[in-house]
Parts: C-alpha cells; structure tokens; sequence
C-alpha cells in the first residue's frame, strides 16, 4: 500500500510492478548462484578451523595432509604475503588488511571457535574434508572473553596484542577496547536537573546473525598467467576484487570477478571470508579451479555478525511532553578485531528526537566472537531497542499519549542528530502522521483468549542511508530495445528498478530492457548492493546515462533533420523539430548512416543523505503460562522517497520486519562457559517461519528525496530498527512487565510476569 | 581416502520424467547427486541438516529434505526438483504466481518453496492461509517475511 | 567564516570550543587554517595528503565525495565525523 504525498502520475514507468528481469531464471531454477558455478577441472576446497575462542597457535603441522591421496594443496598464514597494519581505503570502505588477513587465515593467534588456520584443495570435497583432520595444530590454551564487561575488566586478557585503542583521542596499549568516542551538545547534566522526569536503563543484547540462507562460497582460477578469476557469493564483486587484491599483494587489474546471483546478504557478504583462501589453493595447485562452501556452523561461527553489548540510555522530559535531554552509552562487541557498528549506531540514536542537549559515548570493544560485520542498518536496531524502550517509560510516567510524544518531539529539516548533522528534508513526521491515521493504530487490539494477554508497541528507528560509487552503460539496439549494464549485484529486483529509472527518460517500456551485471572488467567501478543506496546510486547513474543517450541521439538526428541538437525536442520517448517527429525505437532502426551505434555511460560518486525513517505497530499476544507469543498484527510505516518498484519496495520493508521481529523474539548467540556457541544451527538459532509471522503490512509514504530526480531514498535498511522495541514494548503492556535484555524470549516474559 | 577409491553404487532413477543410470559414491546425498551428478543446480544447499528446506525435493509425491536423504535411496524411485515444474506450454501456476506476486527477493530460497508449495496443492488445492503457513514452515526465508509467499500460493490455488 | 563542528576528541586542542569558526575556499585550506589557529587537529584529520581512512567530512548536510577539494562557502557548516560506509560499518 503507497500513501503518496507526491503526485505519482506525472511517471510512466516509476511506481509501477512489472515482472522482475531475473525472474523466470530464478523460479525455474536456472539462475546461476556461488555454489553452482561448474568450471572445468573443478577441485574442492575446505579449512581448518579452531576448536577454541581464544588460543596462542603454536606450531602448525600440515605434513600427513599434503602427503595425503587426492589433497592437491594445503595453505596457511605463511602463503599470504606481509602487509601493514594500518587503515586504508578500498576504494569504498575502510580495511586494516593485516587485520582482515588475520581474520581469514590466522598467523599466531586464534580470536575465536572456528578462527580459520589453514586449508586444503582436494579432489572432491569429501577429501577435503578428510585432508582437514589431517593438519595437526598445537594451541595453548587461553582464558577467553565472552562479553563486554568482562573484555573491560582490569587483568582481562588481551585479545589483539598490536591493538593501541583511542580513547577519546588519547592512545592506550594493552585493552580490548579498540575506540571511545563522543558526540556532545549543549548541557545533559544541566537539562537533567531541570527535567520533571528523567528515566535511565540498561539494556543488553545479544550477537545476531544475519542468517542469509545461502552460506559463503568462492571459487577461484589463479591463472598461470597471474591472472585470477573469482565466483563469490556476495554483495560488491569489486570489494572481493578490492580485498583479495590488498590481503594477495596482486594488483586489482589482474583479478576479474565474475557476477554470480546472491541468496541473501543483508550486510554480512560485504567482507571476504573465503576468495583469497581459494585463490591461494588455486596457485598451489597448479592453477586447477578451487571451490569453497561454507557449512552453516561456520556460517554462524566465523563469519560478520551483527554485535551484542549493552546500551545506557537516560532521557529527560517535561510534564508538557517535551524532551529535554538524552545521554547514552553504547558498548558494542567487535568480536575479534576491532571495528563494531557502534559509529553508526551512535549517529542513529537519537535521530528521531529534535534535541538540543545530547550526550553520546560510544565504546568498539574486542570480544572473543566473530568479528562483527554488517547487519541492515548496523547499530540501530540495537540502540532504537534502547531509546524507544525509555520513551515508552517516560510517557507512562508522565502519563503522555507515547504517538503524540514522539510527533511533538520529531526531527524535521534543520534538526540536528546527535553527531551535529543538521537533516535536510525527511519525512518522519509525516511517517507518524500515517500511523495516526492507519486502520492499524485506529483498531481495537481485540479481546485475548483465556490466558493470554495481547499488547500494541510503537517505535520508530532511522538509518542514513548511503551514497557512494556506481556505473551503468546502456546501448540502444537496432530493434529500439536496450541493453543496460549496470555493477550492482542485484539481491532483490534492483536489475529492473534501475532500468525502470533508465526507462522512465527514454520513453521505452522496461519490457524492452535488458539489463545484466557483469563482471568487474566489463563495467565501470560500482559500490557494495548495500547501504540502501542501490536503487538511488545506480539508479541515478542510470539516469544520467539515460539523458547522455538522449544527447547523443539528438546529435545524430540533427544530421538526418538538419536542425541544431538543442531545437530537437524529446517528451515521452519522441523526438521532434518542427513538422518531423519520431520516436526512439524506431530511430534506433535509422542510426547506422549517422555513424552506427549508439550507447551511453555514466558513473556516479553521490554525497549521501538518504536519511530514511520508519514508524512501527506491533500486536503481540503473549500466553502466560509458556511465555510464547504471537505477532497477530503488525503494520510498517516508512518514507521511502519515492516507491520506484513498489512491490520490491514493499517486500524489503516486510522482510526487515520478520528479522526484527526474530531478533526481539528469539534470536541469540547462545554461548556457553567455554566460550562457543551452543546452538549453531537453523534448529536453534531460532529464526521466525512462516508459522510464526502474520501478513505484514506496510505503508509507504513518499516523501521525495531532493537529491534525486525521481526522489529516491533507499528503503533497505531502516526497516530493521522499529521491530525490536515495537515487540517488547507490545509485550509490556501485555504482561505489565518491560524487558531490557534481547532477545524477550518464553522464558524471560514468564519469569518477569511472575516475579 | 578420496572417493575415487570407494565403490560406487548403481542407481536406476527417474529425475523430472527422464531416467537416469548413475553411479554414485554410498554416502552421497540426494542433494548432492542432483547438484554434482546430474548437474541440476535449481536445488539448493543452505544447512546440510534439514533446517531450512532450500534443498526441498519431491520423492514418489513426498517432499523431502534431499540433503537427509541418501542417493542409492532413490533407486527405482521418482524424483522431482524445480526444474521440472514448467513444461513447454509455459510456467507452472505457482512460479507464475510467484512472478506476480513478488513472492522472492534474492531468491534462493525459491526452488524449496516451490517444490513443497506443489507439494501441498497437488493434494490440497484450496488450502486456508493457515494451513499455507503451516506447510511451509519447514522452508526459511530470510528476506521476504513469508507475507507475499504466502499469497502467492493463494493465488495459485484459487 | 565557515563553522566546523569540532570532533569531541579534537576539542582540546581548540581551547575546549565544540565549534570554531575558519575561512577556506576548499576544505583542504580550511583544515590548514584550522591548524594553523589550533595546532595539532590536522594530524588528526588528514594522511599522506588525505582525509584519513575512516573519516568522513560533512560539508552542511551531505558527507562529502570531494574530500579536500570540496567547496566552502562563507555560510557552510562542516563536520568531520568516522565514515560509515553503504551497508556496512
């Protein structure tokens, strides 16, 4: 459902749902994932992993595997050359990649259970598997840690020994806490004082995975020509060419990726676990094609979680339902290198509040888990979990109607976030303006059955939004249909919500478009499909493309009409000038005299702000006895700019929700005294079925971004944010009870309700 | 020892309506002989434990988790994956609906969800939403949310 | 004069300020003069002639993609803050 704010109807093309381009290859069964790719000659991969969270590795013996009937190859740390261990630029993101080296393919130390400390290419992969047990590794043993405070406290074994943390600006050796920073305005204590009311929690959450039901695969042809050809599951084919260049020392020129589809990323397909390790088993295998897949425990174990930690949060606010200050601290795991979520999540927090007085402390600290990656909208799950779980209890308190509060108290154009960035336009006054008037909010929650309990949560949540790289060619065929590439690694439909954009400026239905991603030599450099900037970035570069095709085809009119280029008109794919007019498919056909083919491209480089709000009501129903509890109605209320592909659109939103709702519900890194995770399957690491979920309604409002034509905003990511506190919070007016530890699982709800 | 050093088994199958002599090693799976064997990929890998249903499959009308199941297991059985849900005359209702509906982002997940969505309505073709639900709850998906599934498989079964 | 946002961990060496005002055509000049009013910011800022890997510069309301060459206005606001890249970190 579309609440437009905008008139829709100048578009001919955007708004509307056509069938995806990719789609009859992917209900039959023919589209091409990771793990599908045959290469000829095709030998198996698989690594060694570490038994124990945190050990000194001290000797490696890989002699009874190599010597083994079948095993090609067997590598460790020592076949990576040295690299520095400082930050650098990938070209979109930022690596240290002595740190991402380590973290693939350990040299001294292991940071975590299932830490990757060598591996084998054999003939098929049962060998592999075989040839792994083979490798014999001595560890010692060391005292391992499993959560923040513990990471903090004094004596706290030292997880990366290089590490010297910055802490607000001064540098501190020997810690697990790889940064402290701090955004601070106006006057919190002062504000505090002078509040009627003033509320402070603490709330703790556990490491979340991303869960993507496609694990990580990578095959690899390390040429005898130095050249690499990769297939990788993943989010940006030119971040694995990026990475595997740093952590290989070879050039980027001489590494293709070659686009294959992704089953789901959602942030954690942005690093490289398992493209240098097949590279490397390729060249020593005398360049015969090396495939990886991961298993799903090591899914869970060792890839990029989203982290868990603790948050403090304190809000001040008046009797007359104004807020006055907010304080935080945001203490996030980074698992076992630095480089949490806990920067943007301190950009996050209080984003939905109009505040003068704001105090945030953000805290990256090492854990012996995972290193942390990606997770839609990193960090702002977590803190929104926090923030809209105190405004809750702050309008109880002050018996204020919790929709009017955070209507009264909105961000808006000129407020600033709690990083000192002033918004331009946004539209979550306008999200909550919808939830005022949705059937949703406006509906009775209903009569509960004997023994149950239902509640209503509201929350809202924000995420920036990116910008950044992208590059779309398009050629124009003989038979007026066109060819689009374009570099985004298409998750959910963005082949035609590109096209669409192309489509819409040249008059062209999208029908006649064929779009593809190839691979990262035969297009122009394009940023991660992640970030919610893919619809708008590439979309944009096809755009620009679009309107330089337009250009250039005026040009070769202008020969065949004898008019200048710019008294050629061009509205609703026709051109025209004076009593002559034509329309581009059937110019396409009359192009060869006026020198052949024609074709466009386009690269963008966009500052970002998106800036993407969403609004949430969840109905929950809560059986006392068991605990277990029932989303009977939810409703997602988000300004997602201006709804390109509707239907896409609508199912990011509905997706996003049903994460959140697992990660509130149920989700959790289950870890045990020693330091690994209990429950590293689908059977326990509790995702939400089609059993568990009501029909998810979403409500798009349409407040154009003014930094795209079409008013795209990037919709992905924010999503995720609202459900975690619009659950527990349904769940506190259902059992009278509030939850400040994620997830609020059957266990906790009845141990609170009958404390 | 590598596989190319065990006995391989001898197996008479029928795989989408065509017959197939394989000769596969006794601990290969279903899953596996598809993908690797007979080269139909359509069917995918997500968990190798049963949990998540992207390596659904149906097997003498029973949908099955091919990654649990044994290839020899199959002989004199029929098998059939997603590839042979659409015939010359065109998409089956359900991958149609699916089209229409939306009822897939990334889509890997689609092949299970269409393999045991034709599970049920074979038997059952106007099943209530819950009953939907129920059905699939041994597929995963991690991006849709299940709600446009869902009415794509009302839709397919009006 | 534009106005800089200074970072919390920067405020020390500009007597405590949490916004000064400087003038620069470019942010490259006017994170020269910022050193040059309140020595010990640029090393903090910028490498090899960069904005240093994991900071991002904020000119009014958009993170900038010119680095040091974007252009200052007399009303522009800027704020140096860690980068956060599309859908990650």
């Amino acid at each position: 459902m579309v609440a437009t704010h905008e008139n829709k109807n100048k578009y001919k093309v955007i708004g509307k749902s056509p069938i995806r381009h990719d789609g009859v290859d992917k209900v039959t069964g023919r589209a091409t994932y990771g793990a599908d790719i045959k290469v000829p000659g095709l030998i198996w991969g698989d690594v060694l992993r570490s038994p124990h969270p945190h050990a000194r590795i001290l000797s490696i013996d890989t002699s009874k595997a190599e010597s083994m009937d079948g095993v090609f190859a067997v590598v460790t740390n020592k076949d990576f050359p040295n690299v520095e261990e400082k930050e650098v630029s990938t070209g979109e993101d930022v690596v240290n990649l002595k740190r991402d080296q380590a973290n693939i393919m350990a040299y001294d130390k292991v940071h975590y259970k299932g830490h990757v400390i060598a591996g084998v290419a054999a003939i098929d992969r049962n060998t592999a598997q075989e040839a792994i047990k083979k490798i014999e590794v001595k560890y010692e043993v060391l005292k391992h840690i499993s959560d923040v405070d513990s990471a903090m406290a004094k004596n706290a074994p030292i997880i990366l020994e290089s590490l010297i943390g910055d802490h607000l600006g001064e540098n501190v050796p020997n810690t697990n806490v790889a940064k402290i920073f701090r955004h601070e305005f106006g006057d919190v204590e002062q504000a505090f004082k002078d509040s009627d009311c003033v509320i402070e929690r603490t709330f703790t959450m556990s490491m979340i995975h991303q869960g993507y039901i496609e694990p990580h695969n990578a095959t690899a042809v390390w040429g005898q020509d130095g050249k690499i050809n990769l297939w990788a599951s993943t989010q940006g084919s030119f971040g694995v060419r990026a990475q595997t260049s740093g952590m290989l020392g070879i050039p980027e020129s001489k590494i293709k990726v070659n686009y294959v589809e992704i089953g789901g990323g959602f942030g954690g397909k942005t690093k490289v676990y398992l493209e240098p390790i097949a590279a490397l088993l390729s060249k020593k295998s005398g360049g015969r094609p090396v495939k990886l897949v991961m298993d799903r425990s090591s899914v869970f174990e060792a890839t990029g979680p989203a982290p868990g930690g603790k948050v403090r949060m304190k809000i001040g606010a008046n009797k007359d339902g104004k807020i006055t200050a907010a304080e935080t601290d945001i203490m996030f795991e980074s698992g076992g290198y630095p480089g949490s979520a806990v920067a943007a999540g301190s950009i996050c927090v209080f984003a939905c509040y109009n505040l003068t007085n704001s105090k945030i402390t953000g805290y990256d600290i090492l854990v012996n888990k995972p290193k942390s990656a990606a997770y839609r909208a990193p960090g702002s799950p977590q803190v929104s979990f926090a923030i809209e779980s105190v405004i809750d209890e702050i309008c109880e308190e002050l018996s204020l109607d919790k929709l009017q509060f955070r209507i009264d108290n909105a961000s808006k154009e000129g407020t600033r976030r709690g990083d000192g960035v002033k918004f331009i336009r946004i539209g979550l006054e306008e999200c909550l303006e919808a939830v005022k008037s949705s059937d949703h909010w406006n509906s009775p929650l209903g009569e509960a059955p004997k023994g149950k309990a239902r509640g209503r949560g509201l929350a809202t949540g924000y995420w920036m939004n990116g910008g950044g790289k992208s590059t779309c060619d398009l050629m124009l065929n003989d038979d007026g249909k066109v060819t689009l590439n374009e570099g985004s690694a298409d998750i959910g439909g963005t082949r035609t919500s590109i096209s669409m954009q192309a489509a819409e400026v040249l008059g062209i239905p999208v029908e006649d478009f064929h779009p593809s991603v190839p691979d990262t030599d035969s297009i122009g450099f394009t940023g991660v499909t992640g970030g919610s900037r893919t619809t708008y970035a590439t979309g944009l570069a096809a755009y620009n493309a679009a309107q330089k095709l337009v250009e250039e085809l005026k040009n070769r009119l202008s020969t065949i009409w004898e008019a200048d280029s710019d008294q050629i008109n061009f509205s609703n794919g026709t051109f025209s000038f004076e009593n002559e007019s034509i329309h581009i498919q059937d110019l396409a056909g009359k192009l060869d005299p006026t020198g052949g083919p024609a074709t466009s491209t386009a690269s963008v480089n966009l500052d970002s702000a998106g800036n993407a709000f969403g609004a949430h009501i969840c109905d929950l129903e809560v059986d006392l006895e068991t605990g277990k509890t029932d989303v009977i109605r939810y409703t997602a209320v988000q300004d997602v700019g201006t709804a390109v592909y509707p239907q896409y659109c609508e199912g990011q939103i509905q997706g996003g929700v049903v994460q959140g709702l697992g990660w509130a519900l149920n989700e959790e890194y289950f870890i045990t005294e020693d330091g690994v995770m209990a429950n590293k399957s689908y059977l326990d690491y509790r995702m939400p079925t089609s059993l568990d979920m009501p029909m998810i309604d979403a409500i798009m409002v349409e407040v154009p971004n003014p930094l795209h034509p079409f008013g795209v905003r990037g919709v992905g990511e924010v999503t995720l944010a609202p459900p975690l506190a619009a659950a527990a919070l349904a769940i506190k007016e259902a059992t009278g009870k509030r939850h400040f530890d994620l997830p609020v699982k059957p266990g906790r709800i009845i141990d609170l309700y009958k404390s | 020892m590598s596989s190319s050093k065990i006995n391989k088994v001898q197996i008479s199958t029928k795989i989408n309506g065509q017959e197939y002599d394989l000769l596969i090693p006794p601990y290969m799976s279903l899953l596996d002989t598809l993908r690797e064997i007979v080269g139909l990929t359509g069917t995918k890998e997500g968990c190798l434990d049963g949990n998540c249903g992207a390596c659904t499959v149906n097997v003498d009308g029973r949908i099955v988790d091919s990654c649990l199941v044994l290839g020899p297991e199959v002989n004199g059985k029929d098998v059939n994956t997603v590839e042979g849900m659409a015939t010359p005359e065109g998409l089956h209702p359900l991958q149609k609906a699916f089209l229409e509906e939306a009822a897939l982002q990334c889509g890997i997940c689609t092949p299970g969800f269409l393999v045991s969505a034709k599970g049920l309505l074979d038997n059952e073709p106007s099943p209530s939403e819950d009953r939907i639900r129920h059905w699939l709850a041994g597929n995963l998906c991690r991006c849709t949310g299940y709600d446009k599934i869902i009415k794509a498989v009302q839709k397919a079964s009006k | 004069m534009a106005i800089v946002f200074v970072p919390y961990a920067l405020r020390k060496y500009c007597e405590d300020k949490n916004i000064v005002e400087i003038s620069g055509k470019t942010l490259g000049e006017l994170i020269d003069n910022l050193e040059s009013r309140y020595p010990g910011t640029k090393a903090h800022l910028l490498e090899e002639g960069s904005l240093k890997p994991g900071v991002a510069a904020v000119v009014n309301h958009t993170t900038t993609r010119k680095g040091l060459l974007e252009k200052i206005d007399d009303d522009s606001e800027i704020h140096f803050i860690n980068a956060v890249s599309g859908g990650s970190v």
